[in-house]
């Protein structure tokens, strides 16, 4: 809670870009080049530099633990509920980057603040398995599915990247008729940031609108959305009610780049109004303090707001994008969570004042037992 | 004294004559981001080049360029290096040095004049095809 807003972050990682998560078939080599994109593109670039948030190489890459990434959401920041999306890009790692049996031990460890997306590996050539597999996740508690739309392996007789797009009734529409099926009746689909060389069809919005048409009854998250293709992305929330613009790495920019921030979210609310804008951080991809901090900061500089219409950013907006918007969407009833978190022990942790950034994480890498 | 070009190539004597040389050809390689979005827009025009430097060396000219990202993560690094390195080719540049800053501080508003309004002209196209009530 902070300012009186209940704060959901719409998209937490349990990563694992560790050593021992190599898939046996990738050559040590390139999961060295994955390990150290992840650490500069993803942490180094947008991290606070204030002092403790910058993570080292090592720190970063080193498999991300239940315990330690809750302490950094509900000790180290004011955040209240996470969503946790778990990611398999088989072509680099065994268990998945953002692994879903961390998620389910975080769900275990803080069963009325976790909620959980399940990975579907849709590259899988043997489509049964992977039902089998969105099965099991259903029965482990998982409410949305998250799709990811390449393996990170490049095909050389085509010349492209393994790739797949999501208005293809074949290959994409029985993985959303499975998850109707199952009950889940969310999606988020990895889009805008780059998932390889070329072309860059994988992660533009388009084939998310087709989706979104065929199955209007099913809420469709464009993760990363504004980070690039702006404007699509903002008239893509004008033409189609069920779809959201996940935030997640977009807000982020909020703490060292915030005019890049401001034209992303301006136009975005420009066109597509605030309750369908989720504020999402990726943590632990950077730390979900400065961020939030930053965010709640925030105003729209009034050049822009001259200058390109773009709307400002009221305590009401905020507390839309902040966790209302999903709530509404998974029919979370806000009051009745803060009545039961409110003396759990991730609530009496945070009420002796914040731990420092990455405190028990850090403290695990360091041999010592981890803060109970 | 600078080399001198073949028939038909642009004489490169004056420092502003090279930058002029360079700039055009960097500004040839197209934004792929920009592509998908249906609006083909230069690497000069979309802010992109940070530093260009030219310097005399060996009777000809050293370029020294610093490109910028639009975000991190962005992975066409390599196209855009390599499509530059494959566009200045001259007797006259003795050499060409390919950098990328790592302030990732890029904004719309480093985009051209011209630029801005391709995309402002794109935007309005976009939107006179949705219709007022939001879903078609």
């Amino acid at each position: 809670m902070i300012d009186g807003i209940f704060v959901i972050d719409a998209v937490a990682h349990a990563y694992d870009f560790s050593d021992e998560n190599r898939i046996a078939s990738c050559d040590p080599e390139r999961y060295a080049g994955l390990q150290h994109f992840a650490y500069q593109l993803g942490h180094f670039s947008t991290e606070s530099l204030e002092p403790g948030y910058m993570l080292t190489e090592k720190e970063f890459t080193a498999r991300w633990h239940a315990e330690d990434l809750a302490n950094v959401f509900f000790v180290e920041s004011d955040v209240d509920m996470i969503v946790h999306h778990s990611v398999a890009i088989s072509s680099f790692s065994r268990d998945g980057v953002a692994r879903f049996d961390t998620g389910v031990e975080l769900k275990r460890i803080a069963p009325e603040r976790v909620l959980l997306y399940g990975c579907v590996d849709t590259f899988d050539e043997d489509r049964g398995r992977v039902f089998d597999s969105m099965e099991r996740m259903v029965e482990q508690g998982a409410v949305g599915f998250k799709f990811y739309p390449s393996n990170g392996f490049f095909d050389v007789s085509k010349h492209k990247l393994v790739q797949m797009l999501y208005d293809d009734p074949e290959r994409a529409f029985p993985f959303f008729e499975k998850a109707r099926e199952l009950g889940v009746m969310h999606l988020a689909f990895h889009k805008a940031q780059p998932v390889g060389p070329g072309p860059v069809e994988a992660v533009h919005y388009e084939d998310i609108s087709t989706a979104a048409l065929a199955f209007p009854d099913m809420t469709f998250e464009v993760v990363h959305a504004g980070w690039a293709f702006l404007e699509e992305a903002g008239i893509q929330l004008m033409l189609h009610d069920n779809i959201y613009a996940n935030l997640e790495c977009v807000v982020n920019l909020v703490v060292r780049n915030p005019r890049r921030f401001a034209h992303i979210i301006g136009t975005l609310l420009r066109y597509g109004g605030p309750e369908r804008i989720l504020y999402a951080t990726g943590c632990a991809v950077n730390h979900s303090d400065p961020i939030l901090e930053r965010f709640m900061a925030f105003e729209m500089p009034g050049d822009l707001v001259d200058g390109y219409g773009y709307p400002e950013l009221t305590a009401e907006v905020k507390r839309l994008m902040l966790g209302a918007n999903i709530a509404r969407i998974h029919g979370i009833d806000i009051p009745a969570v803060e009545r039961k978190i409110s003396a759990d022990d991730w609530s009496r942790r945070r009420a002796a004042g914040k731990a420092r950034p990455w405190s028990a994480h850090r403290t695990r890498l360091a041999g010592a037992p981890a803060a109970s | 004294m600078p080399a001198s070009p073949q028939s038909g190539e642009q004489r490169l004597q004056s420092e502003e004559q090279v930058v002029g040389y360079v700039s055009d050809r960097i500004n040839e390689v197209v934004d792929p981001c920009s592509r998908a979005q249906g609006v083909a827009i230069g690497l000069v025009d979309m802010g992109l080049v940070r530093e260009l430097k030219v310097e005399p060396e060996g009777g000809g000219w050293c370029v020294r360029l610093k490109l910028r990202l639009t975000s991190p993560g962005c992975l066409y690094f390599v196209y855009f290096e390599e499509s530059i390195r494959e566009r200045i080719v001259h007797p006259a540049i003795k050499r060409l040095e390919v950098g990328f800053d790592s302030g990732l501080d890029w904004t719309p508003e480093s985009m051209s004049s011209s630029a801005q309004r391709q995309l402002r002209e794109h935007r309005a196209r976009l939107l006179s095809v949705v219709p007022p009530t939001g879903n078609p």
